[in-house]
Order: structure tokens, then sequence, then C-alpha cells
């Protein structure tokens, strides 16, 4: 919505800056978006080049004679590249301000006297053009005040509204906050009526057959019109506000739409057949070609208004073509209505149509001003293109929409804003906004609220209007601790910040991707479900929730590998979703946090080569992560997964974790990734509940301990669990800890064998033990082992 | 005995001393002067000779002496200690880069976040989360978005079914959370949100919010501001300056939009802040007491302020960061930046 101060001024008299302005509507909520400022560019004159030579000390630079009609021509300095002698310009005399509090003074450029200056567009606000220097007409004559030739003095508002606001979709509405904020009068414009001893309704009748969707329906005639240009009052304050001018009697509507934001239709009376205007609901199929000369299939139930034989209007929305004033029209019906917001916004929705009247009336426009609005826009008419105002209002209104009454309750405006807020502050704030008290007691005041205020409804929304006028800024703020509602530091959101800060320890950058994917990338998560599916999605490669937090992860390291990043760890915290009939919201939401490790896992330095990742490198961080974590025995079993080249389950005392996995050949060619990838995804759920537990203390031994490695020859097939189990299982509490530090394949041993190292740790918390007890301990593990794996001894 | 001149001790030493380059000839200079029977030792001995009034005179000679001794001694050793040090590994190229370790970096997005966390953690707020698909009823009706009005067109809406959808804010967790627990209620609600918009530079479909809700017997106004600029405090330093602005939202009344002074140009107006001096931060209001009853709460004995913003835009004015793909473009280039 653009507001003209000059027009603005009709209605309230305002001594602040446009700036001032502009701070004050936004904060009093209606957004100002943008602010031209007005300039009539008092010194700016019509000049020509009588002279252009090089300046002697500067490439760039002119030096001109110009001729402004003074007696001496000035000497002028100039940079554009397309001054020459001979053309007409805007010179910027000495004296004059241009935008930005730019003053033009008498100066020295370069040693040479510059005594005003040539003007381009931009510097006089006629576009943004800073190409050059503006060159006018030849005929412009030397010496014409800037001003003469373009109206500029008006300073423009832009106001980005809210949607409760459909009164302030107007001149006057914008000025009666004005007043309210500033506690200023405001002028309503007379009207002087005319009208002739024909009366209207012997002439015409209306008939409303969809009343919910038309609850009022108003008329006037007016025969013998001339249509014309408008006057150019009419038509500049029109394109000030961006609305093109189209002829005497259609600017007259929209200038009064503009006014008092009520939308006004005028049909050419001589093209309506009968004499009654019908306003119905469209039937199924009903079709009809609008003013854009396009047949559109309306939408059932959308509110028409017909002559006796068909179509004339769309009611809120548009007129049609069949119906339009034109140069040749001498008779007129002029429409002033009230539709159902909701029907409108529906039908306007469906039409693919959102017209300035159609606006308006989605939002709500005043169904009680319909009278003035009609008075105020015939007025207009008779004056600009004459003609004679038959008398009275044919006015079809079936049932009164009332004003809404509501009890302010005194003391509830000073605890809802929290500050005390004097009575007459109050008051003078309430008749501003026209809110009328009907009658008041000590604790309330009793109100009638405009109908041109769909907005409020209830106490609360006139409190909002009183805070809003007094400025939120003026409230003071109040200060006080709080104690905490709950008594726990351990909540999921510090374990997830230590969740994610452990993988952060071990190299990985978090990564937040695009959680909705398209169907092809959603289905390498190797998932057998079907996708959760957005039904209007903002593009087809967004139309599937996650499922998995796996393929864009993928497509991050394919993004950062392309860009010579040889070694990737990254990690995400985020919510999968799977369809689920159970859940309220047809969906199952999981959080998940996942990591993936590719190509080096140290990228090589001076001191030691680089190693490529592989899947012990991942394995190593779920394993450390876990039993940072508290996970005591955790094992990882073999599943199967297609989008994985082996994939594995991780699962303590029975309950899954997650899985580890290295992606497919054919998933990484999915995403042009030669290197091999390594992924897994943690249940953060499941976690958590670890985490919850409390670390219990063990302390540590004052003995010594003693050490033994044992080396084991093996078939080379077996999986070394087996021979850990044995090892875990030696019936011993002496055994404290022990981990496998080599595995060798080759020289000496059989093709067939390996053998496998175990470094073992004995010791109490009560004694220093006896070589001979260990040696005992291993003897029995090394017999067990010999017995059931055939593992003997290497020597 | 005939005493030794002072003097030519002290010459002979500072000859002795000059050749003594390595540290055993050094020790050997100790020994000769400071030594148990060095020099000053011998003075000393030699003193206990001589008549009373003439011991305090020589006394402080030798003393004078030793002290000369002492400190050209240790100097030297120092001297020839570090030098020795040095050179006892000649090819020692100590120049040479460190290893480097590898170490994460937390997404902007998270720290930003972490940094709120914490500061409505002190002031008593905890944190609650819900579900990304949500209902109708609790992403609208529940909220007061009245059907069929322009209201819900400040929201482009990713429908899932004709009743569900990708929630448009993380408002709907409110209702959540009220409808689970009775007041008072002091939550900050983090996570996901989806809206219907094209990506661009300053639009993304998926994006994080905060919010908050605080009800409460007797909360106005004047509380919000009060919570709202201590917050505002906090995250961008005592200095900057809040305003609050009237505003619209359905589920909120009286509603307000919440700005900062810009960070970048500190209010004097620069490209980032449009030349007003002001940032958006953050929309709040009063709850409406529609909402309150829908999650039968008696608007007469609650009330309560709620406010929310765009993590990823406050990061965006917190960082200087102008173009919110960076977010989700996964780039290290940008992520090692943090």
């Amino acid at each position: 919505m653009k507001i003209s101060l000059n027009w603005l001024s009709e209605y309230i008299n305002i001594s602040k800056s446009p700036e001032e302005i502009s701070e004050l509507l936004t904060m009093a909520g209606l957004e100002v978006s943008s602010l031209k400022i007005g300039n009539a560019f008092e010194g700016v004159v019509v000049g020509e080049v009588k002279e252009c030579v090089k300046h002697p000390n500067a490439d760039k630079l002119s030096l001109c004679k110009v001729d402004i009609g003074t007696k001496e021509e000035l000497s002028i300095v100039c940079g554009a590249s397309n001054v020459k002698a001979g053309i007409k310009v805007f010179v910027a005399t000495v004296g004059t301000i241009l935008p930005g509090n730019f003053k033009i003074k008498k100066a020295k450029i370069r040693g040479e006297e510059s005594r005003g200056m040539i003007c381009s567009e931009k510097e006089l606000q006629l576009s943004d053009s800073h190409e050059g220097i503006l060159e006018l007409p030849e005929e412009s004559k030397i010496g014409r005040p800037f001003s003469d030739l373009y109206d500029t003095s008006d300073t423009l508002i832009e106001l980005d509204l809210t949607p409760n606001r459909p009164d302030a979709m107007s001149h006057f509405g914008v000025a009666r906050d004005l007043s309210a904020i500033l506690n200023l009068d405001l002028r309503k414009p007379s009207i002087k009526l005319n009208e002739s001893n024909v009366d209207a309704s012997s002439e015409y009748s209306v008939e409303i057959e969809d009343k919910v969707g038309c609850p009022r329906f108003a008329v006037r005639i007016i025969k013998n019109v001339k249509i014309s240009k408008s006057p150019d009052w009419l038509r500049k304050s029109l394109e000030s506000v961006g609305i093109r001018s189209i002829s005497n009697v259609v600017d007259a509507s929209n200038y009064v739409l503009m006014e008092f934001g009520h939308p006004i239709h005028t049909f050419d009376m001589d093209k309506l057949s009968g004499n009654k205007i019908i306003v119905r609901s469209s039937t199924k199929g009903e079709k009809v070609i609008t003013l854009d000369g396009i047949e559109q299939k309306l939408p059932i139930d959308t509110v028409l208004v017909c002559d006796d034989e068909k179509p004339v209007g769309i009611g809120g929305i548009m007129g049609l073509q069949n119906s339009e004033v034109s140069d040749n029209t001498t008779n007129l019906l002029i429409e002033c209505a009230y539709f159902d917001p909701g029907k409108i916004r529906k039908s306007s929705k469906q039409l693919g149509s959102y017209t300035e009247a159609s606006k308006r009336f989605e939002r709500g426009c005043d169904p009680n001003d319909i009278q003035f609005v009609l008075d105020r826009v015939c007025s207009l008419i008779v004056e600009i293109a004459g003609g004679e105002l038959l008398n009275g209002i044919i006015d079809a209104y079936p049932s009164m929409i009332e004003k809404v009454k509501i009890q302010l309750r005194r003391k509830r405006i000073n605890s809802v804003i929290g500050m005390e807020v004097p009575e007459t502050t109050v008051k003078n704030i309430l008749n501003r906004l026209e809110f009328k008290i009907k009658s008041e007691n000590k604790d309330f005041i009793e109100l009638l609220i405009p109908t041109f205020r769909p907005d409020v409804e209830r106490e609360i929304d006139v409190i909002e209007e009183v805070a809003r006028i007094i400025g939120y800024d003026n409230i003071p703020p109040s200060e006080h601790a709080l104690i905490p509602l709950s008594t726990s530091l351990d909540s999921n959101e510090s374990k997830n910040i230590k969740l994610k800060d452990m993988l952060i320890g071990f190299g990985f950058n978090e990564i937040y991707t695009n959680s909705l994917m398209p169907y092809d990338l959603w289905k390498i998560s190797g998932d057998d479900n079907k996708p959760v599916k957005v039904i209007n999605p903002v593009s087809m490669d967004m139309e599937c929730l996650r499922s998995s937090l796996m393929p864009r992860m993928l497509e991050a390291v394919s993004y950062n590998f392309n860009r010579q990043r040889n070694s990737i760890r990254l990690f995400e915290d985020g919510i999968v979703i799977i369809p689920d009939d159970k859940s309220e919201t047809g969906a199952n939401e999981t959080h998940k946090i996942a990591a993936v490790i590719a190509g080096e896992i140290n990228s090589g330095n001076w001191l030691s080569e680089s190693r490529s990742a592989d899947y012990f490198s991942l394995k190593g961080v779920v394993e450390t992560y876990l039993k940072t974590i508290g996970f005591s025995t955790v094992t990882f079993t073999l599943s199967s997964n297609h989008s994985y080249h082996n994939c594995f389950t991780v699962i303590c005392d029975k309950t899954k974790l997650g899985f580890i996995g290295e992606i497919s050949q054919s998933v990484l060619k999915a995403f042009d990734l030669e290197i091999p990838v390594y992924y897994f995804e943690l249940d953060v759920d499941s976690l958590y509940t670890q985490m919850s537990k409390d670390i219990s203390f063990l302390e540590p031994s004052k003995y010594p301990s003693i050490i033994r490695d044992l080396s084991f020859i093996v078939d080379d097939s077996l999986q070394s669990e087996k021979l850990t189990a044995i090892i875990e299982g030696a019936k011993t509490d002496l055994l404290k800890s022990y981990k496998i530090t080599s595995v060798y394949k080759g020289s000496p041993l059989k093709t067939n064998e390996k053998s496998i190292t175990y470094h073992l740790i004995f010791s109490s918390l009560e004694r220093t033990l006896e070589e001979q007890e260990i040696d005992k301990i291993c003897a029995s593990i090394i017999n067990v082992a010999s017995d059931s794996l055939n593992a003997n001894l290497r020597v | 005995m005939i005493l030794p001149n002072i003097e030519n001790l002290r010459t002979e030493f500072d000859s002795d001393l000059k050749n003594s380059t390595e540290s055993a000839s050094i020790e050997a200079l100790r020994i000769k002067y400071l030594g148990r029977k060095g020099v000053i030792a011998s003075l000393m001995e030699a003193m206990k000779d001589l008549p009373n009034e003439e011991k305090p005179l020589f006394g402080k000679s030798v003393n004078d002496l030793k002290k000369y001794f002492t400190i050209k001694y240790d100097a030297a050793l120092m001297e020839t200690n570090s030098e020795e040090q040095s050179s006892s590994l000649p090819d020692f190229d100590y120049t040479l880069p460190g290893v480097e370790i590898p170490l994460g970096r937390k997404h902007p997005l998270t720290r930003v976040w972490e940094d709120m966390l914490n500061i409505f953690n002190r002031m008593g707020f905890e944190v609650v989360r819900g579900p990304e698909v949500e209902t109708e009823y609790y992403n609208f009706s529940a909220l007061n978005f009245p059907d069929n009005h322009p209201a819900r067109d400040m929201q482009d809406t990713l429908y899932i079914t004709d009743d569900t959808m990708l929630r448009t804010h993380t408002s709907p967790v409110q209702i959540r959370t009220m409808l689970s627990s009775t007041p008072p209620v002091r939550v900050i609600i983090p996570g996901r949100v989806y809206r219907n918009e094209a990506i661009s530079a300053r639009s993304y479909c998926v994006f994080n919010q905060i919010e908050g809700l605080y009800i409460d017997k007797g909360i106005s106004l004047a509380d919000l501001k009060g919570t709202l600029i201590s917050f505002a405090k906090q995250l961008f330093g005592s200095n900057v300056k809040t305003r609050f602005r009237a505003s619209y939202f359905p589920f909120t009344e009286p509603s307000a939009e919440m700005d900062v002074s810009c960070i970048i140009c500190d209010g004097e107006g620069c490209r980032v802040c449009k030349h007003t001096g002001w940032l958006e931060l953050l929309g709040a209001g009063m709850v409406d007491p529609n909402v309150l009853r829908n999650v039968d709460y008696d608007p007469e004995v609650y009330s309560g302020f709620a406010w929310g913003l765009g993590i990823e835009r406050t990061t965006m004015m917190r960082y200087g960061i102008n173009d919110i793909r960076f977010f989700y473009d996964s780039d290290l280039r940008f992520l090692e930046q943090f």
C-alpha cells in the first residue's frame, strides 16, 4: 500500500518530518517498507550547454559554459561522458540542496571554477539511471524551473501491512491512526450532493439471493455523464500511488478506493439488460469473460453480480467485459457492496486473481460506510464528468451488521500492559480511533467498535490498541529473577551437546542438510518403507522427507571431495521421519546422530605418511564413542542392507543402538565417488538413556600388575571374537583388561593360518599377584582355545 | 703474611674467565676462586691474623670480590650451558610445523543455538521439543488462525495430507506443552520448520526456529519486554539497543516485533540494516486468550507471553553471513571458519 503525504494532508495537518512520520507508523504496527522523500528541487533550472571543452587538468572532466537565462553564462565542470555543446540540461544552481543533504556550492575543481552542477536522472530522483546527465528536449525553455516540468515534491510511503488491518489500506485509515498517535484532529471530506428529482428506485432495483456471500449491495445512478480525461490533480494523485489513470469516471472510483479503502464498481448502465441487479452464487461449470478478455471457468459458489440475463461482475473481485465503462458510456450504475471475507478469499484463491478489490474484501471492508462512500464517489463524478445524479440510493441490506460491543475493564488495561495508563490517555486513544463510549462505571467502559475494525472483537484487542498507540517503547520493562522450574541439570539438551562435542573431538565437522529430498535420493537410504511425501512440494527435488541422514551426507562428501578435500569427516544430528498409521500425525519421527568418514584419516605430513580410512577407523570411533557414553559390551553383528557393501548392527544388552557400514559401490557411483565411504547412524534416545545412568567409581589397585602376551595360531577364516570370548570367559576376576596387539599372516605360518596376539593385564585390589597363579590362568585359557578352536600357542 | 693486592686478583680472574669457554674450564675457575680451598676461602682464612682494626675494611673488600666472582661465574655458566644445549642436536629443525591434530567444528547454527539455550536456561527456561509433521489443529486452529483467513497466507504451507503438514513454525509445541502441563510454564522450543518458499540467498524452505513461552499469574507486556531485552543484551552485548514495534500474529494479542540496533554499523545505518539502523530480531506477544482457552487455561487467571525467532537469520546477523544457503551446503571451507 502506497501512501502519499500530500494526499494525507487532505485529512490531517502534521508538522513532523517524513522520517518522523515513517518511524511513528512503523512503531504503531503499520510497517514502512520504503520511504521516498519528496523534493521540489528548488534551484534546478533548464540550461543550454553553449560551450564544452576538455578540462585542462583532468581527462574525464569537461568545462562547460551554460546559459540558464541569466545575464552571465555559468562555468560548470561536468564529469558525464555524454555532455556536449548544444544540448539542453537541468542545472542545479549554487544553493540547491539535492537528496542526501548535498548542497551545491561554488567550487574549484582541479583548478577550474564550477558554479553549479549538470544533473543526472538519479540525482533528480526521476529514475535510478546514473549513466550520464539527463538530456532534455530541444524545445525546453531556458531558465524554466524543474518543478514546472516535474512534480516530485510529494513524499511517498510504502506500507507493508499485516492482514488484520484492512482499515489501514486507505489514506483516511492511515490518517486516523496518525491522529491517534499524535493526538491531532482528523478531517473527513464534506460531501455536497445535487440529486435530481427522479428517484433511482423507480428505474432500478437490487435483489440479493446469496445473502451469506453478499450481506449488502447498494447502487446509485448517474445519467448523461461525459467520459473524458481526468483533471490533473486526480491523475497526479493516482499516479503518485502507482495507479494508472484511465478516465474521469474510473479514476474517481479508484480515488475513493484509495481514500476510504472501499472498492467501488461502475457499470455502463446501457450495457445491462433489464432493470434489476441480482446477486447470486455461481452454478457448476459457469463461465465468464473477465476484463482482460479471458474466458474463465468459475469455481462453484462464487458470488456473481448479474443483470436479468447474465453475470456482469464477479462480486468483490472484478468486473466483466460485457458491462465495462467505455469512452461512449453516458449512463452509470455505481455499485458499492459488502462481500463476505471468507468467500472472497476462497474464490480469488481459486481464480488466482488478487485485485485491489479482493485484497480489501477478503480482509474485511466496512459494511456500514457504503452510503457515505457512494455519496462521495458520485459527488466526485458529477463534479468532473457532469451528469444527473438520480435521487436516493438503492440499498439492499437485509440484515444490518451491528457494531461489536466490548466491556473494557479499567484494571485489565494495566495488568496486561504492566503499567498504569491514565484514564484520560485511554479515552483519548479510544476517541481518536472512533471507538464510541456507550456507557461506563467505576469498573469498566462499554465500547461500540466501528465496523471498519473487524480485528477488534474482544477486550484484549482494545487493550492492544491502547498499548500500540501509547507505543511499546514507552512501557518500562520489568526486571525480576526466575527460579528454574526443573531442578535437573541433566537435560537431554545438555546430553545432546555432549554427544556433538565428542564427535567434534574426534575430528568430525558438523553439518545441517535439507531434510526434503527427491525420491531418487530417498531410495538410496536403503529403506524398505515408503517415504513421507509432501503433496505440494516446493519442487520435485524436495518431495520426500528424509528417513535417514545418509543420502544428504553422501552429497556433502561428494561436494567437498570435488573441491579437493581428501580427508572428510562429517556428522549430523537430526530427525528422520517414516510413515506411521498409528501416530496422530501419520508419521514416526526419531532422533539420530550419524557420521561419515572418507578419504585419508590423516592427510599426511612431514613426519608420517597419510593413511586411508577403512572400516576399522570408523568402528574405532563408534567403540570409543559408545564406551565414553557408558556402554560396556557392544557387539557388531552382520546384517543386510542393499545400500551398504557391509553393514553391521550395533547392539548393547539386546538393544539396537544403530548400525555401521561401508557404502555400496552402486550408491557411491550415484554420487560420482570413487573412494570408499564409511557411515554410522545411532539412535539418540537410546544414547540419552545410557547417559542418564550414574558412573560408579572403582578404586584403582595399589599393587603392581602382571602382563602376559599370548599369540595364538588359528585358522585364517576364524573370526577373532570367538577367541576373544574364550579370554573373556576365563574364570578369574584378576584379568583387568586385554587388547589385540597384532594380527599376522605369512611366513613361517602356513597359508591358511594367521596369528593373533593378545596383551593381557592382571591385577588384584587386595594383594601382589604370584607369577605362578597367572601362569595357571593362562594355561587354562590356552587349553580351552586349543580344545575348542584348535588354536595353538605360537612359540 | 703479605696481603695480595685485591685488584690484581680481579684482573687475574678476568683473564682466566676469558679463557674458559667450556663448562669444564668454568668449573675449574670456580674451584680456583670460589672453591673450599680457593682464593676467597684463603683470604678469609688470612683475615684471622689481621689486627682487629683492619678487619672490617679487609672483610668488605673480600666480600665485594666474592660478589664480583659469583656474578661473573654464574653468567658465564649460563652462557656455556645454553650454547652447549642448542648445539647438542645440530640437526633439530625446530621451525618445522607441529603435527596437526584433526578437530571438528561445531556448525554455526549450533553455536548460536547453544548460546541462546544458555541464556534462557539461566533465566529459568527449559527445552521442550515436538514433531515436525503436524496436524492442522496444532499448527493453525489451536493457535487461533481462523479458517479461510489471510493470516494463513503469512506462512506458505507444505502439506502431507489435507489435514497434516510440515509445521510452519515451532508454535504448535506451545499447545502440546500447555496441554500436557499446568502453569507456571517456562519453556523454549527449538526445531526445524518448513515453508513453501523457493530457495534463495534470503530464504530456505527448511529453517530452524526458537520459540519461547512463559505462562503464569500476572504476566504483563512489561515482563515480555524485560525478558527479551535481557536476552538481546546477553546475546549481542550490553550496548545493544532494542525497540518494540506493534505487529500482528493470530496467536498473540498484543503482538510485537523486536528490533535490535544494527550489529554491523552500531545503528548508524548501513546496507545490512537498509540504512534504518535496526535489524528485526524476533516476533513476540501476549498469548491470545483464545489460545489459552484452547488448552483449558483460564485467561482470567493466567496470562503470559510467547516469542519466536529464526536461528538462521540471527546467525547471519551475528557473523555477517550474506547467504542462507551456506548453512545447508556443507562446504568445509565455510564450516571450518566457526
